[in-house]
């Protein structure tokens, strides 16, 4: 679906972006994660062709963004991290002159923008000027004028920066039922947000890519050591010993402790099973196990042990 | 491209930018007309187009400043970068959009025409030629403006610009003039090569004419004298077509910037 392979950016001696190379693949949703300034809306704007690279190729559908831009733009509907709205228009009126822009037959103009209008949910607010509207408001709208079209890409550049948190939610929910019928990459610093809507991630750090990967993926490269969550109800430091004393256990640590009541993490080597064994070892000395789970590290680990072992590395 | 025009035409009547531009325009011209009519005996619609030139320098500043420079500051620009249209055809459907708000300005001097008409006075193909020679020069002029709004993203200094670009060329004939005297004294007091009065005087009337011929409205003259040629025409055309053409490289430029 679009194909990125060695994308430079220059901006004077900074580099921006570092031969970044990923493929999108046609139906997934795609995080683009990144702190700020790591270059995720430089890229992105080089794959809708608002920029230029410095060198590298961006092809979507088979066509190269600078040699055939009128190809490769149709099929893209791009909404920056600052939507592009009109703001002395109507919400109608800004739709309409998209349709127009994007050469949408005049035929199929009305069904589609009632659409659109209606999946993102703007009908009420169709006849105000955008001006006066609410920033989710403004937000939904330039999501619509992403979609008008029908493109097939969508590339959405932090859509929900500066919403409330139940826009937030709303806009996600959006997110994923575009995700039905549009291919949608996505970039965000927020973690969760990539964590609760993408399929696939690329993690971006000062230019580069620091990892492409499922979030599974991710998680079990990234999971050198596992580690468990227990609460139970007895001592700790005898608990703790006993449980230290099992094969395949690293470090048992205290989480919190109310009363009798302990909440522990246990560091365990991965290549070993020990949940068995520290049960047993728990019910032989007649401690109740009131809660027992596996904890996958989150994004936010991963994140952070990606992009400071870059750092590392550049040491 | 189409889009693009009719939008732009549009919002110069959703804000107050059209109307007091029209506004501005009417008001000159009929101020222009009914003074003249009272002080003279005989009314020609061309002196009124000559007058209203000097109406430029502040009309189309005020329509061009924000035609690209806006879109930048609202960052709707990105928009218009990333629509399957040529960048070109961004330009060209701005540059008739102020052209055309330029001809609703000159079509309010009409009424004068008609009032002319109505008591008898004098309409010929010297008016039309007047009409034509106006509209080329305020075609040249827009295409400056659209140049200086590409330039920058800030409004003020693209009127500015191109308030003192189009004031230039509309007091180029005087500059010529000015220029043409001092070379003359210049030349005279240093005349190391002994050269005879009538050659520096030929001289200076060569220098004169090297700067009057880059003036469009010299060169469209003769059309209020009802004498029409083809040359001033390309020549008015060929300066849009540069100007607009400059305008699209600077915009092209901006996204293979690297600051």
């Amino acid at each position: 679906m679009i194909e990125i392979s060695n994308l430079v950016k220059y901006y004077g001696d900074k580099k921006a972006v570092d031969h970044i190379s990923f493929t999108v693949n046609k139906g997934e949703i795609l995080g683009f994660l990144g702190p700020n300034g790591a270059g995720k809306s430089t890229t992105m704007n080089i794959l809708t062709g608002y920029l230029s690279a410095t060198s590298g190729k961006v092809l979507v559908n088979g066509a190269d963004i600078l040699e055939q831009p009128e190809i490769a733009k149709k099929s893209i509907g791009y909404l920056p991290e600052q939507p592009p709205l009109y703001l002395d228009m109507t919400v109608v009126e800004y739709l309409k002159f998209i349709c127009d822009l994007k050469g949408v037959p005049k035929d199929e103009r009305i069904r589609q923008m009632a659409e659109i209008m209606r999946l993102v949910k703007i009908s009420d607010v169709s006849g105000r000027l955008i001006h006066n509207l609410s920033k989710g408001y403004r937000q939904r709208v330039g999501i619509a004028q992403a979609l008008i079209g029908n493109p097939e890409v969508l590339v959405l550049d932090e859509p929900t920066v500066g919403l409330d948190p139940k826009q937030i939610i709303e806009i996600r929910n959006l997110i994923k039922t575009l995700s039905k019928r549009h291919t949608v990459i996505l970039s965000s610093h927020i973690l969760p947000e990539v964590q609760a809507v993408c399929d696939r991630v690329v993690i971006i750090n000062k230019g580069k890519i620091a990892a492409i990967d499922t979030q599974d993926g991710l998680s079990h490269k990234l999971s050198s050591n596992s580690k468990l969550a227990l609460t139970f109800e007895g001592p700790f430091r005898e608990a703790a010993g006993k449980i230290h004393a099992l094969p395949g256990v690293i470090d048992v640590s205290l989480i919190r402790e109310s009363d009798s009541i302990q909440q522990i993490e246990i560091t365990t080597d991965p290549k070993t099973d020990t949940r068995k064994s520290i049960f047993f070892a728990m019910a032989s000395s007649s401690w109740p196990i009131l809660e027992f789970r596996s904890l996958d590290p989150t994004l936010e680990d991963i994140f952070l042990s990606v992009t400071s072992s870059e750092e590392k590395k550049r040491r | 491209m189409s889009a693009i025009y009719k939008r732009e035409l549009a919002s110069y009547f959703r804000s107050p930018i059209g109307w007091v531009a029209i506004a501005i325009f009417a008001l000159m011209g009929g101020f222009f007309f009914a003074i003249y009519m009272q002080n003279s005996s005989s009314v020609n619609i061309s002196d009124e187009l000559n007058f209203l030139r000097y109406v430029f320098f502040v009309v189309i500043p005020l329509i061009t400043m924000r035609l690209f420079s806006e879109e930048k500051k609202n960052g709707t620009e990105v928009l218009l970068y990333t629509a399957p249209v040529p960048l070109y055809k961004v330009v060209l459907g701005k540059y008739f959009a102020a052209l055309s708000l330029l001809l609703i300005m000159v079509s309010s001097t009409l009424i004068h025409v008609v009032l002319v008409v109505i008591m008898g006075g004098l309409v010929d193909t010297g008016t039309l030629g007047s009409y034509i020679g106006f509209v080329f020069l305020a075609a040249v002029f827009i295409s400056i403006g659209v140049l200086c709004s590409a330039v920058t993203e800030n409004q003020i200094i693209a009127a500015v610009i191109s308030f003192v670009v189009i004031f230039f060329s509309t007091i180029l004939s005087m500059i010529a003039s000015t220029v043409q005297s001092a070379f003359v004294s210049i030349v005279t007091t240093l005349n190391f090569l002994k050269l005879s009065t009538s050659s520096i005087n030929k001289a200076g009337e060569a220098v004169a004419n090297g700067i009057n011929w880059l003036d469009p409205s010299v060169r469209t003259d003769t059309f209020t004298q009802g004498i029409f040629s083809i040359s001033p025409l390309l020549f008015c055309l060929s300066l849009v077509i540069l100007f607009l053409f400059l305008t699209y490289r600077i915009l092209e430029k901006r996204r293979w910037s690297q600051s």
